[in-house]
């Protein structure tokens, strides 16, 4: 699709933009549960102060 | 757990507050039958009033406690301001909560206010981008909150699922919080043509966003401060013990901060060159802000905390909060539409000064509501261990 | 301004390597516009202040009517905007050479403010040059009437619960539907101090105005670089800025304003997960480091404390052992001192009674 004026553009690349950013946050938690789901101690408290 | 309503209802307070909650609900029902035309002194030239001044932009800055306290205690591992993070996240959680509620008076349709992300979202603008941004803070921050309520209502179980989401959520607190408090600022970023010189700025985003961070904070010592006295039953030994530890390591940070919001706003100066408007009346106003209530305060909090002075942090806190909520009014009304004629300035209707007095009250009604009931000020007896 | 714009922010946020130096420019990618948009050029020489165009305005577009007649023209007098029951206003300004006349009204930017900076799509940036108004998904947020460097859109304050705002529409209905073929206030005008045609034309035709009639004429035309450009132009004798328009708004428009901090956006979402977990990470490590050091510490404390104890004990039990040894050679000896007393006394016994048993000394 073309874009005649920078609003539209930015309308469209901003939108996935948002999307992607979406997927980042998913993404970050996926990867982090995955990789400390063997480790014992961090499983057991994850947060831990 | 000795709770207000044991004392007589007819207290002072209480009668102040209720003649000021009856008042807000009259301007309430004029809003919403009669008009913003009524209420308000908001024109076609000025769109913007208090609501938006300083409901939205200061609310959302002074509710900043909530994710600089989180992530001071989980992320940076500074343990010893665990008994801080309920307050600071219980005083977030409403105050954003409020921003919300007080939205819904200034917007023209309030029942559309999910338009923005489930209806037609505008991903251009930067009002979208804070809209997102509140929503999903305000959800976190329920849910950070969510465990003081279950532990009241004796929900062992959801409490502990929610508690194992600490790191993630406050992960996420903070990556919510910079984006929201930097796209208020750049919200002004459209309108250079608008704003005074002094006040736009390229570097409006960061220039919110760091001075966020000695508004959290300030808020947190201000809000303890004020909590104390009334509340003093309410706070177990730890929550007592670790009080001074609290006031003086957040004054340490606040003083910092405010050092470093006062780097950028010279930066800020510097980069568009705009050195000579200091000599002019706007620049006089201008010093009063960065000098008065952004330098002053960063050297008087280090001042309070070299000597562990409490109570000129106490009243630094207060000149912080201030300086901020002058920030905020500076860029949003004073300085905006500075090239309109005298005659053509905003200037808040009694009616929207009641609506803002209205909205605070009632979050200081929900705050003792709350704290006299939850484990907020102290640790819940069967929870110790977690902490 | 929106380079250095652009890099500042990114400079702030130290992330200067990850974006480059073409986001806003959209890497090389050049906007100019829908083909053939059209616009409206307005010649201030030409304007005699009838306010026929405000008459004609209101009729195609079916507005309430005025507070006074189009024909009262005393409300010139007064200055003037756009308000929720206007989509357009002729305002008279103190000329060199008597009074000069402008019509204003929204100028349908080229890259549209209020369209950047609605959060609902509101507003459209429409092919035939208009930027058109969806009342059906608006929440009232007035965002748009900040964020407009011309003050054009007006909003509907008296109406509680179904407020609009409210802008010129460029006729945009009445021409995309056939009812129009021109702006109601362009047909209005007797004087053609509008004109109504594409864009591009219309630069022409002000370019050629300019050039043919130097003295009467700014060598400037309004709107042709304004903002990012905009579809409705002024063409003057006089300077814009006496007759109500203002010269400082610079040529950059509001999406390429904005473009740095949204660009910004993103990168807190993917940098600041990765940066605080780094800090969690190493924070928890610190702990956990420090808690064996404790461990190891207590154990080794522990350990040196049995040494010792241990040493103690053995001490003990061997000065008790001593003791013992001590105890029994004493007693020994007391045994045998006594034994030695005995013997002794019976020998001596003996020796006085029967001297001979001396033999019976070892028995």
């Amino acid at each position: 699709m073309e874009y005649y004026i920078y609003h539209d553009f930015m309308m469209h690349t901003k939108s996935i933009i948002y999307i992607l950013m979406g997927l980042f946050v998913v993404g970050f938690w996926g990867l982090w549960a995955y990789m400390t789901s063997r480790d014992e101690e961090i499983h057991k408290m994850p947060e831990h102060h | 757990m000795s709770t207000e309503n044991n004392k007589s209802l007819m207290t002072p307070a209480n009668i102040i507050t209720g003649i000021i909650l009856l008042v807000g609900l009259i301007i309430t029902v004029l809003r919403f039958t009669k008009g913003l035309g009524t209420v308000t002194n908001l024109d076609q030239n000025n769109p913007w009033g208090i609501w938006i001044g300083f409901d939205l932009l200061c609310g959302v800055a002074l509710a900043a406690g909530g994710y600089t306290t989180s992530s001071a205690c989980y992320i940076f591992g500074l343990k010893r301001y665990h008994s801080a993070v309920r307050p600071a996240i219980l005083t977030a959680f409403l105050g954003y909560a409020l921003v919300v509620f007080a939205l819904h008076y200034d917007v023209g349709r309030p029942y559309r206010l999910v338009y923005p992300l489930f209806v037609q979202p505008g991903t251009t603008s930067l009002l979208f981008e804070v809209g997102l941004c509140v929503f999903l803070y305000v959800t976190v921050l329920a849910i950070e909150f969510s465990p003081a309520m279950f532990e009241w209502l004796g929900m062992k179980t959801l409490r502990n699922k929610i508690h194992k989401l600490t790191l993630a959520l406050t992960v996420f607190g903070v990556v919510l919080s910079t984006l929201h408090q930097s796209s208020l600022g750049a919200l002004y970023i459209a309108v250079p043509s608008k704003l005074h010189p002094l006040w736009y700025s390229p570097y409006l985003a960061i220039l919110f966003f760091v001075s966020s961070i000695p508004a959290g904070l300030s808020m947190v010592i201000f809000e303890g401060t004020l909590a104390h006295k009334p509340f003093h039953h309410m706070m177990d030994k730890t929550h007592l013990d670790e009080h001074e530890g609290v006031i003086l390591g957040f004054a340490r940070g606040a003083s910092i901060a405010l050092a470093a919001y006062f780097c950028v706003k010279l930066v800020a100066l510097a980069a568009d060159n705009n050195w000579h408007y200091l000599a002019t009346g706007w620049g006089a106003w201008y010093l009063v802000e960065v000098l008065g209530f952004v330098a002053l305060p960063s050297l008087l909090y280090a001042i309070g905390s070299r000597e562990k002075n409490i109570k000129l942090i106490k009243w630094t806190a207060a000149l912080t909060v201030f300086g901020i909520i002058l920030n905020r009014f500076n860029v949003s009304m004073v300085a905006f539409n500075y090239n309109l004629p005298a005659d053509q300035r905003y200037f808040p209707s009694l009616m929207e000064i009641g609506i803002s007095i209205f909205v605070v009250t009632l979050g200081v009604t929900i705050y003792r509501f709350i704290v006299s009931r939850m484990p907020i000020f102290f640790e819940h007896p069967e929870y110790k261990d977690a902490h | 301004m929106k380079r250095r714009q652009f890099l500042g922010l990114l400079g702030a946020a130290g992330i200067t390597a990850t974006l480059g130096t073409t986001a806003q420019a959209a890497a090389g990618k050049t906007f100019e516009g829908h083909p053939d948009t059209k616009g409206v050029l307005f010649d201030a020489t030409r304007c005699i202040g009838c306010r026929k165009c405000e008459a004609g305005c209101n009729k195609v577009n079916k507005l309430p009517a005025p507070a006074k007649p189009f024909e009262d023209l005393t409300v010139l007098e007064k200055d003037r905007r756009t308000d929720e029951k206007t989509y357009t206003i002729v305002n008279k300004y103190k000329g060199s050479k008597g009074p000069v006349f402008r019509k204003f009204q929204c100028n349908h930017c080229m890259e549209p403010a209020c369209a950047s900076v609605c959060f609902v799509r509101a507003f459209t940036k429409e092919p035939d040059g208009s930027v058109s108004y969806d009342a059906s998904v608006c929440v009232g947020c007035r965002y748009c009437m900040v964020a407009c460097p011309f003050n054009i859109p007006a909003y509907e304050y008296d109406d509680p619960l179904t407020p609009k705002v409210v802008k010129c529409t460029m006729c945009h209905p009445q021409i995309s539907s056939g009812e129009l073929t021109a702006p109601g206030c362009v047909s209005a005008c007797p004087k053609e101090a509008l004109t109504y045609g594409k864009r591009d034309e219309l630069i022409d035709i002000a370019r050629e105005r300019i050039r043919k009639n130097p003295e009467r004429y700014l060598k400037h035309i309004y709107g042709e670089k304004e903002m990012g450009g905009t579809s409705w132009m002024y063409i003057s004798g006089e300077p814009f800025s006496s007759i109500g328009l203002r010269e400082d708004l610079g040529t950059t428009s509001v999406p390429a304003m904005t473009s740095g901090p949204l660009s910004v956006v993103p990168m807190v979402a993917a940098l600041w997960p990765a940066f605080l977990g780094g800090v969690w990470a190493i924070n928890k490590r610190k702990e956990k480091v420090a808690e064996e050091e404790q461990k190891a510490a207590v154990k080794a404390a522990k350990a040196a404390t049995q040494a010792d104890a241990d040493a103690k004990l053995a001490k003990a039990m061997d000065g008790a052992e001593k003791d013992k040894a001590s105890a029994i050679e004493r007693e020994v000896k007391r045994a045998l001192e006594e034994a030695e007393a005995a013997r002794k006394e019976a020998e001596a016994a003996e020796n006085t009674d029967t001297p001979e048993d001396n033999d019976g000394k070892g028995a």
